[in-house]
């Protein structure tokens, strides 16, 4: 088995504001000593309390973010934020749906720009424009929307345009932070057949960071739990959410709002 | 006699009509949960209530709150009721925040506007309400900017702005998409609480079918900019009637967190 993304003993702390000029700095350590690997055809679903440090960990092994200590390695070779250039080898291969769409999509840009430009940042071969059509039906949206704005859509609609972005340039690696919250059941279900035939066809591989522990169980075959910046449970998917181990974990699953019958 | 009462509205944008004659009624105290698909027009019924549909947006019908209609009104008292009588928990929460403000400010603001604490007040009640909440260390949370956040976090300071007023009416559009179970249920107690403190009327917008049921004796389904759909939630998921309804309970269960085995 092949592991392509490879984090190694990642930390990362904030110094945060201070009550007064007197008062010490006080850090807030987002990710504390963490270390994970994401296997080739493998999907790995990161679960864990709001303010956990999901988000952070997600931004290190993307290389949007450096880490206080640790490393990140994708297929063997070391990944270190930097300019964009020195990181196109890897963006061509990891692409990212970060957990903010409005704040993600360049509001001066059209829905086709924003989805065609991982194609033309990366210089890949043929008819974006093409491609663009193909993308957005592949997320359920009408290709006519193609000279909209992002601010003329709806939360889902915006979520599935960086959606249709990520996966432009056809990535190896998925990340996505919480990429479907905005999706009511049937547009997320749409999506997640997606996620599978490319899974399945591609072998496109993921990483997903949820708090719908539905979408975890359907699409990964492995978990991490974060609680206050650490692991605190990882695993594969199966056994970590039939028998949860550490409370948190428990008390998350047990938490899960269900349908009345 | 109701709180809110849209009749006929109508939103169109560049013509297009987005939302089309949406009809709602909520009692005070009442709660009435909005459901349906992705790009249906919940958000843009809740904004047209608001009075803050965007440029180009043209609203018809009626909307009246406690008898006053709002539709037509000037900016100065929408304004003026969006801090008294009537708030929203915006769907994207970077969207209600001003990204140059702390976030202790964003909360004592419409204190001091709307319900004449003093500076001093208003900062301690900021404090208050971060904790409420169930924000970190509130003391230093409340001095930090919005960008230094987490989304869940973020998402909580939505909330704690809209609950700050006790408005009469409350509108939230996906108000926990952020936040995992745990404190997704935490916020749901806590709206909860104080919708029936101050006889406030909810009106809950979600795609989570389970969230709706546990929150909202009452649902409309919406789909295309119509109501498909309205009852009591209970019937509703039990027996939904408009297949698109049906559609949704089949997938809420389906792709759900109920089945059986792993439920334990
Ligand atoms: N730039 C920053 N400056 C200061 N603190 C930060 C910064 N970014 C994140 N934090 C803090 O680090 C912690 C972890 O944040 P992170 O965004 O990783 O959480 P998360 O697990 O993604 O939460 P959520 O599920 O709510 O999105 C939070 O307490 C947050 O306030
Ligand atoms: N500013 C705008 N200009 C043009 N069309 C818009 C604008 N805002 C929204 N729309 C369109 O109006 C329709 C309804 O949007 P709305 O935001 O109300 O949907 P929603 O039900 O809230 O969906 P979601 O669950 O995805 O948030 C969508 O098809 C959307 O593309
Ligand atoms: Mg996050
Ligand atoms: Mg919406």
């Amino acid at each position: 088995m092949t592991t392509l993304l490879k984090g190694s003993g990642l930390s990362r702390s904030f110094r945060l504001p201070r009550t007064s000029l007197r008062a010490p700095a006080v850090h807030r350590h987002a990710v504390q000593d963490v270390s994970l690997e994401l296997n080739e055809g493998n999907s790995l679903g990161i679960v864990g309390e709001s303010g956990s440090g999901k988000s952070t960990l997600a931004r290190l092994l993307l290389a949007l973010d450096r880490p206080d200590a640790g490393t990140v390695h994708y297929r063997d070779r070391e990944v270190r934020p930097g300019a964009p250039r020195k990181l196109t080898w890897f963006r061509r291969e990891v692409q990212v749906v970060l957990q903010d769409p409005m704040g993600s999509l360049d509001p001066r840009a059209t829905v086709r720009d924003i989805v065609a430009e991982p194609l033309e940042c990366l210089r890949l071969p043929g008819d974006h424009d093409d491609r663009v059509d193909e993308l957005l039906r592949a997320v359920g949206l009408e290709p006519a929307v193609r000279g909209r704005y992002p601010h003329e859509f709806s939360g889902g609609q915006r979520q599935r345009i960086a959606i249709a972005r990520a996966l432009a340039p056809g990535p190896k690696v998925l990340v996505g932070d919480e990429p479907l919250s905005a999706l009511d059941v049937s547009v997320r279900a749409r999506i997640l057949a997606l996620l599978d035939d490319l899974a399945e066809a591609y072998g496109l591989t993921l990483l997903l960071v949820s708090h719908d522990i539905g979408v975890v169980r359907h699409l990964c075959t492995d978990v991490l739990v974060m609680k206050d910046g650490r692991a605190v449970e990882q695993g594969p998917a199966a056994q970590v959410l039939a028998d949860p181990r550490h409370p948190y974990t428990r008390r998350l699953l047990a938490a899960v709002p269900r349908l009345p019958a | 006699m109701s709180l809110l009462k849209i009749s006929d509205l109508s939103v169109r944008i560049g013509g297009t009509t987005v939302v089309e004659e949406v009809g709602l009624e909520l009692a005070p105290g009442e709660r009435l949960a909005l459901i349906g698909e992705s790009g249906s027009g919940k958000s843009l019924t809740a904004l047209a209530v608001m009075g803050l549909l965007p440029d180009g947006a043209e609203a018809t019908g009626s909307v009246r709150l406690g008898g006053e209609q709002l539709l037509g009104l000037g900016d100065r008292e929408l304004s003026r009721l969006r801090g008294e009588r009537m708030a929203m928990v915006f769907q994207e929460p970077m969207s209600a925040l001003n990204p140059l403000m702390r976030i202790g400010r964003q909360l004592a603001e419409p204190l001091r506007l709307h319900r004449g604490l003093n500076r001093r007040q208003a900062a301690a009640a900021a404090v208050e309400l971060a904790a409420q909440v169930g924000l970190p260390d509130p003391e230093l949370l409340v001095r930090s900017w919005p960008h230094q956040l987490s989304g869940g976090q973020r998402q909580r300071v939505g909330l704690a702005m809209a609950l700050a007023t006790r408005p009469a009416l409350l509108i939230a559009d996906e108000p926990t998409t952020a936040l995992d179970v745990t404190v997704q249920a935490d916020m749901l107690r806590l709206l909860d609480e104080l919708v029936q403190q101050h006889g406030t009327a909810l009106l809950f917008i979600s795609h989570d079918l389970a969230v709706v049921a546990r929150l909202c004796p009452r649902v409309a389904v919406l789909k295309d900019g119509r109501l498909v759909e309205e009852g009591a939630t209970k019937t509703v998921v039990k027996t939904p009637r408009h297949p698109y309804t049906q559609r949704l309970v089949a997938a809420a269960r389906a792709t759900g967190w109920d089945t059986p085995e792993v439920a334990r």
